[in-house]
């Protein structure tokens, strides 16, 4: 949703990165917001966008239950923010849209099994019990 | 150096990498005074333009007038991150601006960015490489159109142009010029507007000018000369307009139509000498028009922005074909007059 929102305006408005997220926070109301305070408040210091979103991510990922593969992409995502024309921006933008929807498939994909395996693993134990002491 | 400007030079050092920010920090006031642009360029030494010529910057915060290969360079990563912070780390929010050559950041200081074109059928799509940047610091130097508004704006308002080589202050008299106007100092509170196409006479900064431009100015920022003159004849319906930098004859007629109009001008445009004005052909039909009162020739080096000379160019004409004697006659446009009422 970030990255959409991120895209929208550099494609319409062309706003500085900056003004995006500060409209975008403004605008949100859910875990974001605190990730995007940080991300402000660091480059309003002086720091480069990209660090001041690793920074941030490190912060709030402590909170959260981010991979580390899940912050290398996000990072990476930041770092190639704001360095090209508006053409390029909004091919990273859906570049990396689609990598986040994988992995968020592939995530919800891994769960599933586990959940499975769980339960199978689960209904064995039962079985066991059953055999060995009844 | 007043407060207010050392404000201003500070202002661009903030969007330098922590190393180069040093190197020039450390020189002391006079010197920064005298700086009127910082040079960058990719595995070159810092070079510093002031009234003297260039100098370099020597990593002991000194300038130095003699090449050294012990002073320190510009690396490929520091001229990445400086450009990435002019455009406030977002470049696509800029990409016109370095199409154009320039970027204008906070405080009115414009960037010259330079590197490889990528063009397309002779349009220049985007610049890759860029390995060169010339940072002039923009300064408000307030009074320093005092002689004019004496000279010229004593109880009326004339059509002027304010002529010069490059940095020899023409903008920044036209701005002091633009505020005085604005701010009643010649007898009333004139309604001012800026035609501004590259964001150097008000440097708005998310729409607001980040220079003193009066109490009753109205910016066009990064409107097309042409076009601008039109919108603010219809809409604004302004005493004076300024512009700076009239370079093509398209812009000229838009001038001329704009003062038979009814409306005063003030423009701004390079030129060595007086006599270039009549030789330019954008100038000339300015010049030649019989519709502009005075040229003023600005001076350089240790006469920058001062007044070298006045001379009144204005002919005799008739209503419908102005021609000053010189050969030249500006047809009216009608049509312009017709739009714009």
């Amino acid at each position: 949703m970030l990255i959409k929102e991120i895209k929208i305006r550099i494609a319409y408005s062309r706003q500085p990165l900056v003004n995006i997220i500060s409209d975008v926070m403004t605008q949100t109301d859910n875990g974001n917001s605190e990730f995007l305070k940080l991300v402000l408040s660091q480059t309003g210091q002086g720091m480069s966008f990209a660090d001041s979103w690793s920074r941030a991510l490190v912060k709030c990922g402590e909170m959260s239950c981010l991979k580390s593969e899940d912050r290398t992409l996000l990072n990476s995502f930041a770092s190639k923010l704001g360095t090209s024309y508006a053409d390029g921006q909004i091919q990273t933008c859906e570049t990396y849209t689609e990598l986040l929807t994988q992995r968020n498939r592939l995530l919800k994909e891994k769960s599933v099994n586990q959940i499975k395996v769980t339960q199978s693993m689960g209904a064995l134990v039962g079985a066991l019990i059953l055999i060995f002491f009844c | 150096m007043n407060a207010y400007n050392r404000k201003k030079f500070n202002e661009i050092l903030f969007i330098l990498p922590p190393d180069i920010k040093n190197m020039i920090f450390s020189l002391s006031e006079d010197v920064k005074d005298s700086i009127r642009e910082i040079r960058l360029r990719t595995g070159c030494p810092l070079v510093a333009v002031n009234g003297k010529g260039s100098a370099f910057i020597n990593s002991n915060g000194r300038l130095t007038y003699i090449y050294s290969p012990t002073l320190p360079t510009v690396s490929e990563d520091e001229m990445s991150e400086t450009v990435k912070r002019i455009c406030g780390y977002s470049v696509y929010s800029h990409e016109d601006e370095i199409n154009s050559g320039y970027v204008t950041v906070s405080g009115g200081h414009r960037i010259g960015i330079f590197g490889t074109a990528v063009t397309e059928k002779g349009k220049i799509l985007s610049v890759r490489n860029i390995n060169s940047l010339n940072l002039r610091i923009s300064r408000e130097i307030f009074g320093c159109a005092d002689e004019i508004i004496k000279k010229l704006y004593y109880a009326k308002l004339p059509n002027i142009i304010i002529a010069g080589p490059p940095m020899c202050g023409k903008t920044t008299v036209l701005r002091d010029l633009i505020r005085q106007i604005s701010s009643g100092n010649t007898g009333a509170y004139f309604k001012c507007a800026v035609l501004d196409e590259r964001n150097e006479i008000a440097c708005c900064q998310n729409g607001v000018s980040c220079c003193e431009l009066g109490y009753n100015t109205d910016i066009l920022s990064g409107y097309l000369k042409e076009t601008a003159v039109e919108i603010a004849v219809r809409s604004l319906s302004p005493d004076i307009l300024f512009c700076d930098e009239t370079v093509t004859e398209i812009q000229s007629e838009a001038i001329l139509n704009g003062i038979m109009c009814g409306v005063k001008f003030a423009v701004t445009a390079h030129c060595n000498s007086l006599a270039d004005i009549f030789m330019r052909k954008p100038l000339k039909m300015l010049a030649e028009s019989g519709l502009f009162d005075y040229a003023v020739l600005l001076g350089t080096n240790e006469n920058t922005g001062k007044i070298i000379k006045i001379i009144n160019i204005k002919g005799n004409g008739d209503e419908n074909g102005r021609s000053d004697g010189f050969g030249t006659s500006v047809s009216f446009d009608r049509d312009f007059l017709r739009k714009a009422n």
